[in-house]
């Protein structure tokens, strides 16, 4: 860790910090301008022109009481447990590819997870909805095949959902309770390559030593993973984490493509971002939706916060 | 050492696509004419992604273009589910195109705000019909809806000179049609698309194909739908319709709702919607979850005898299909129709049509006067025949002539004027939403009527107050800045008594400054209503 040099000897060479103002000129602009002009619009009534009202907290005090801005907090929270454990297929084929003994085959996993990343994301999310298509998509189809789709019916009568019957094909996203299992389920097998790549890195930098050392002490393959490989990666895993929570929180194009712009049947799929958008550009009251994002950043300063403190790191 | 070779490589060709990149922009800013003129980029913005508009519109521009070679036109075309946030980034932003299509996302603060009204250009001829029959014919007579289409009402302004018409359409399968009837008649009643629907079941099951009647979608289904719920409201909305009008507009609606005059139980209201229920049954399962590409593609994949969708959408079916198609008006139950007849009147009028698909021309634009000079063009006789012929899409000029294929999309006056909307229309966001996300218990095979009335009966009077309360803040803004202006022309006619044109500003003025204080009254009366209702 490199020395901090004396405020006397900072200010002498204050002409160095003059390369850093141009960053901090974009940084300002481009991130905290529109910031804090999101928390200025936030205290007006406003429809996105140049007109606009001061109404003070208002705005605050109809959020408190948006019933669909707080329910779309509940579909979040089921999102994120879901892609919290939708994290470990990836980092198990990060620890698969580390196993590997061939430096070629290695290559060559690690080439495949990364080569879909040239898809956009958008071609992806329209490829799902072709498979949660009611009469022509592979899922459907798939269930049909396999007889699956007579076992959920089955399964269906025995647990009293309503929501899968013989001779109808199963609307994914067509059926209010079939949502939130739909967004959970979108992106099977849940092997991301950013996640892939950032667990491997750790797994590579772990010793050769270490992994003796536990072979000396007879630990299987299992136990290799829970002492020792998962251990060692939980910064990087921490990091994926605080990603994945944020970008869960404040995405919503997955639904608005899926499901449109209401979150779908029963609105169902709303979810905050989402709801932002609805007000903002449906209904024309973007100082609302200004508030809205206040609340949802200062609800995700939160959980960071909390990753940070409780998820600790054993070093 | 190979290494090197590949990472030169590389390097190299993105270094070298930069440049030709780089070349090519330079090159165009710097354009100049043969004659040394210094060459102007117009652009001009749109949402018309479907085949033949883009098509017609560099046809256009090539016309221009030759008449004007300085001049270089640049279309923008953005896809219809973003183009409201591009707007809004474009003109807040002060970066909007020159010209740029009016509608979706456009609201009477942003054009008031954005745009350049062409009100004093409606009175003249348009040059560019010189050589023409119009060739003296102001500009708003020559189009076939008196240039109604772009004028906004609130702001008693033209913005746009429109260039086509639209109209909804069922589009056949005729091969399919003759395979499963024998012959290839389009339905022209309800009771016969229903006979032709339910003998499309019967070919399906028959020969083992996954053929559906009618291919639905979110976009498609509703649009069908409400027509036909229209149709269940005529006389409704005869009741309802204050006399002088003849639609209820959403305030009217709106308001007649909340003063009991009508429900989701009212037995039109529900014969509409169990004729919406019907006609669903007829489209494929989980159809609400299919956008407007699904339900096309089922379509030309003859998966389906039959698709409503708007004239718009003639040009790409016809491209993409592989059969002989046909076209027909929307076959709505007859008063003799023992179900549904009892409260109609009959089909639905084309003759109110109005003409779309206008652009507006922005205020910030660095060119103003090419690009009102070149809108003038879009609107002429000769452009406008040229936008028929290579799109496929309704004429809005007088005199252009309308191909053979576009034909039958031409607005029909025979019938009756349509009844209320069950989403009220006309911006009202909340409402639109509670029918939204209810629609799938309408539709869906184990719903119901019951089911949606249950639904959004409770909800319905919340979001129409919620929509009135927004209503009446943008009337406030409108009439406040109305004000002004009218303080301004009052002061200024006082002025110049003599001054008749300015004068006739004022009363024309007055007369949009009154409309929008009756309707901001009448909103802010039912609003305030319901905080304190009546015994």
């Amino acid at each position: 860790m490199s020395t901090p040099i004396s405020s006397r000897k900072a200010l002498h060479e204050w002409k160095l910090y003059l390369f850093i103002v141009p960053a901090i000129i974009l940084v300002g602009v481009f991130c905290y301008f529109p910031a804090a002009s999101a928390i200025y619009h936030s205290f007006f009534r406003w429809s996105g022109g140049t007109t606009k009202e001061f109404i003070g907290l208002q705005n605050f005090r109809d959020a408190l009481g948006d019933r669909i801005f707080w329910y779309s907090f509940w579909v979040i929270a089921i999102l994120v447990v879901s892609n919290v454990i939708k994290l470990v297929p990836s980092i198990l084929m990060a620890v698969l590819i580390h196993r590997l003994k061939s430096d070629r085959w290695q290559y060559l996993y690690r080439v495949g997870v990364v080569l879909p990343m040239i898809v956009p994301g958008l071609v992806t999310l329209f490829i799902w909805k072709f498979f949660f298509d009611p009469t022509q998509g592979a899922l459907n189809g798939f269930l049909d095949a396999t007889g699956l789709k007579a076992m959920l019916v089955w399964l269906d009568g025995m647990m009293g959902w309503d929501v899968f019957h013989e001779g109808i094909p199963i609307a994914w996203l067509g059926e209010p309770d079939l949502i939130i299992p739909s967004l959970i389920i979108w992106g099977f097998p849940w092997i991301g390559a950013v996640g892939v790549l950032i667990y491997l890195a750790g797994l590579q930098s772990i010793g050769t030593e270490v992994y003796e050392a536990a072979e000396l002490d007879g630990a299987s393959s299992w136990q290799k993973f829970r002492f020792v490989e998962f251990p060692l990666i939980m910064t990087q895993v921490r990091l994926s984490l605080v990603m994945l929570i944020i970008a869960t929180l404040q995405g919503f194009g997955l639904q608005f493509l899926l499901l449109g712009q209401d979150g779908g049947p029963g609105g169902r799929g709303m979810v905050p971002g989402l709801w932002m958008f609805n007000r903002a550009f449906l209904a024309g009251e973007f100082g609302y939706a200004c508030a809205l994002g206040i609340f949802l950043f200062v609800f995700i300063l939160g959980l960071t916060w909390i990753n940070n403190r409780y998820v600790r790191v054993e070093k | 050492m190979r290494e090197k070779i590949f990472n030169g490589i590389g390097i190299g060709l993105l270094a070298l696509c930069f440049v030709v990149a780089l070349t090519r922009i330079v090159l165009m800013n710097k354009g100049r004419t043969d004659d040394g003129r210094k060459q102007i980029t117009l652009r001009l913005a749109h949402w018309q992604l479907e085949n033949g508009p883009r098509e017609a519109f560099e046809e256009m521009a090539k016309a221009y273009m030759k008449l004007n070679p300085h001049i270089r036109i640049e279309q923008i075309a953005i896809p219809e589910r973003i183009y409201p946030n591009w707007l809004i980034t474009q003109l807040v932003g002060e970066t909007a195109p020159d010209l740029i299509e009016i509608g979706i996302g456009m609201t009477d603060e942003l054009l008031a705000r954005y745009f350049v009204p062409i009100t004093p250009l409606v009175n003249q001829p348009n040059p560019h019909n010189r050589g023409t029959p119009l060739e003296k014919t102001p500009l708003r007579e020559t189009f076939f809806d008196g240039m109604e289409g772009g004028y906004n009402q609130n702001l008693f302004e033209y913005y746009t000179a429109p260039i086509s018409g639209v109209t909804i359409r069922m589009y056949y399968n005729l091969e399919l049609l003759e395979a499963i009837t024998g012959s290839r008649t389009l339905p022209r009643t309800y009771e016969e698309l229903v006979s032709l629907c339910e003998k499309t079941r019967a070919y399906a099951e028959e020969n083992q194909a996954p053929i559906v009647p009618i291919a639905g979608s979110r976009y498609n289904g509703p649009m069908l739908m409400n027509l036909l719920f229209s149709s269940q409201t005529q006389k409704l909305s005869e009741r309802i319709v204050p006399p002088g009008l003849l639609e209820a507009d959403p305030i009217t609606a709106a308001g007649a709702y909340l003063r009991d005059q009508w429900d989701v139980e009212t037995p039109e209201v529900r014969s509409g919607l169990e004729l919406m229920r019907d006609v669903g049954q007829y489209m494929q399962p989980g159809f609400i979850q299919l956008m407007r590409d699904d339900a096309t593609l089922l379509f030309v994949q003859k998966r389906a005898v039959m698709i409503c969708s708007g004239s718009w959408d003639a040009t790409s079916i016809r491209l993409q299909s592989g059969f002989d198609l046909g076209v027909g008006r929307i076959p709505f139950p007859s008063r003799d129709n023992p179900k549904y007849g009892k409260y109609t009147e009959g089909g639905l009028s084309e003759a109110g049509t109005n003409a779309g698909l206008g652009f507006g021309l922005t205020r910030n634009g660095p060119h103003q006067k090419e690009a009102l000079d070149f809108l003038l063009f879009l609107a002429s006789q000769r452009a406008n025949q040229i936008w028929t012929d290579v799109s496929g899409w309704i004429p809005s000029v007088i005199g252009t002539r309308a191909g053979k294929e576009v034909e039958p999309f031409l607005p029909q006056a025979e019938g009756y004027l349509r009844g209320l909307q069950i989403t009220i229309g006309g911006g009202f966001a909340d409402t639109t939403r509670v029918f939204n996300t209810n629609f799938h218990l309408l539709v869906s095979p184990l719903g119901g009527v019951d089911a949606f009335t249950n639904a959004i009966r409770g909800q319905y009077p919340e979001t129409l107050v919620s929509d009135l309360h927004r209503y009446v803040r943008t009337q406030r803004t409108l009439v406040q800045r109305g004000d002004t202006q009218l303080g301004a022309l009052s002061w200024m006619a006082s002025r110049q008594g003599e001054n008749r044109i300015l004068q006739q500003r004022f009363d024309t003025f007055l007369q949009a400054d009154s409309f929008n204080q009756q309707q901001f009254y009448r909103a802010r009366l039912l609003v305030e209503q319901e905080k304190s209702p009546q015994p």
